[in-house]
């Protein structure tokens, strides 16, 4: 072969090499950490079967407040390889980073650095991963969404694609869409399990509804009638914020919150006080059923005696 | 499947059918003796007197099966009630509360009736102090549980015929009727020292092994016996 046919050979391997270089590094090394829109890394394609979910520790924040979104990532065809998560703000390949839409990223789940996207050098079938955010400062309704990245030989994704949704402050209300909690009262003592009830007016066209406490989601309705069952059991003595908040079909969104105050270890208190009431006056019960017994049959043999006296003399 | 409220309105009612019949039985015994004992006064009429000898025979026996019957229905309402609705909510209502509360009070009680009845047998009415207390402790029970019943209108309907009798003994029946800590423990801890007392005191003058019978009680308190007359039974 000549010379130059030996450079030719040589000049295509380089070009492989390029080539096929990036998505080699992205199954054996990953990416390096930093901040990613949506469609980053490009060359996952393949979607995985992995389960990927996604919870915020408040849903209604105040403007600029603080909160905490996990991502949690379960099975799926990375094992022992690199497996990465980033969160992101919209589903497009741009102006989809976090900060796009307002929000600060505080801490990634490193703890040191402040990137959308985490990743794990080596995933072992579950992945939990959380960022602490500031939310946007202006008020309104903000989605955040997740997205994971592996490899294992082929270059998956997956995504959440719902998002979660986020109503930060309190515009966006349209006039005369409001919700009313009928029960508990603000400001209501409750122990052991309660109901919170709500009512939206107009009641029509209510697209979902969802309770939190303390700003940690109970439980989303998409139908009525709107009520969640809580156990305060779960909840420390003491105040907690509970919130409705409602969203209409047209995206409109009210809430309302209430205070109430739980009080498990006086209900407890009272149901041991209850039960020995009980135990104690079957006590009574039975000692007086004795003694009276007792009383009779002794009051007899006297009687029996006296005369037996009577009949002798 | 049966639901288990429907089981409870089932057992609610037969416990309650039974107990009736019980303390209805016992109050015809009862008032059938008092006839007997005055049957030789001369504005009595003998054929009351032999109604009554004949009605107490029966109605002694239905008496304690009714009670034994009626016992048994309240542990099965009981069970059945735990079970007819959440635990949790259940036991939030201060109205239930009292209610299980009454129906264990009379719980015991029958049981006590149950006791006197199984203990000393038909011959119990032949010594009036203690055909008086098993009479009388047949009423205090159906008291307590006609107590019951009113709470349980209250559940229902929220109002009962019994409320007159609520307010003069000034009870809420949405108050949990509750005891401190001290005092429940100094009245057990005092029940207990008696009970133990009226034991030692029936040992002493050997209260265990007394038979009431017309030989012993009738004797001194010239009672009858009640005997079951059957229609076309020779008469002794």
């Amino acid at each position: 072969m000549k010379k130059r046919s030996w450079y030719l050979v040589l000049g295509l391997m380089v070009l492989a090499v390029m080539t096929f270089a990036p998505p080699l590094k992205a199954y054996n090394g990953g990416v390096s950490p930093g901040d990613y829109q949506y469609g980053s890394p490009t060359c996952h394609s393949k979607q995985s079967s992995s389960t990927i979910t996604m919870t915020a520790s408040d849903y209604s924040p105040d403007p600029g407040s603080s909160l905490t979104v996990t991502v949690t990532v379960t099975g799926g065809e990375a094992s022992g390889t690199p497996l990465g998560v980033m969160i992101v703000s919209a589903l497009t390949s741009s102006n989809s980073l976090p900060s796009d839409a307002g929000w600060t990223i505080t801490t990634d789940p490193t703890s040191s650095t402040q990137f959308n996207y985490y990743q794990v050098n080596s995933y072992s079938g579950s992945l939990t991963a959380s960022w602490t955010l500031n939310a946007p400062s202006t008020n309104g309704t903000y989605k955040l969404y997740a997205r994971e990245v592996h490899g294992d030989g082929e270059t998956y994704t997956n995504r959440y694609v719902s998002g979660i949704t986020f109503t930060v402050g309190s515009t966006g209300t349209p006039t005369g869409f409001s919700v009313v909690i009928s029960s508990p009262v603000d400001g209501d003592t409750v122990s052991g399990s309660i109901i919170v009830n709500a009512d939206m007016t107009p009641a029509a066209n209510i697209s979902y509804a969802f309770l939190t406490i303390d700003g940690a989601l109970v439980e989303n309705k998409t139908a009525a009638p709107f009520a969640w069952s809580v156990d305060t059991n779960n909840y420390a003595d003491g105040e907690h914020l509970l919130k409705v908040t409602a969203v209409n079909d047209t995206g409109g969104q009210a809430f309302k919150e209430i205070t109430i105050s739980v009080d498990n270890g006086g209900e407890s208190e009272e149901m041991l006080s209850w039960m020995v009431t009980m135990g104690v006056g079957s006590i009574v019960i039975v000692t007086i059923i004795a003694v009276a017994i007792v009383i009779v049959l002794m009051i007899r043999k006297k009687l029996m005696e006296k005369m037996e006296k009577k009949e002798g003399k | 499947m049966v639901s288990m409220s429907a089981l409870h309105s089932l057992t609610a009612e037969l416990h309650a059918g039974f107990l009736t019949l019980a303390f209805v039985c016992i109050m015809v015994v009862a008032v059938s003796q008092v006839v007997v004992r005055l049957r030789n006064r001369k504005w009595m009429p003998k054929r009351f007197v032999n109604l009554a000898i004949r009605v107490r025979g029966y109605t002694e026996a239905a008496g304690y099966v009714g009670a034994a019957l009626g016992l048994i229905g309240i542990l099965l309402s009981a069970y059945t009630g735990m079970y007819a609705w959440p635990q949790d909510v259940l036991l939030d209502s201060a109205v239930v509360r009292n209610k299980i509360m009454f129906t264990t009070f009379s719980g015991v009680l029958w049981g006590g009736v149950l006791f006197i009845r199984a203990r000393f047998g038909r011959g119990l009415w032949t010594c009036p102090m203690m055909a008086g207390l098993y009479t009388g402790l047949a009423f205090v029970a159906y008291g307590v549980l006609g107590m019951t019943g009113s709470l349980g209108a209250h559940l229902t309907v929220g109002e009962s015929v019994l409320d007159p009798l609520w307010s003069l003994i000034g009870m809420r029946v949405d108050t949990p009727i509750t005891l401190e800590a001290n005092v429940a423990a100094g009245i057990a801890i005092a029940c207990g020292i008696v009970f133990v007392l009226s034991l030692a005191v029936a040992r002493r003058y050997d209260l265990f092994a007394v038979k009431l019978a017309p030989e012993t009680c009738q004797k001194l308190f010239k009672w009858d016996e009640p005997t079951i007359e059957l229609p076309g039974a020779t008469k002794t």
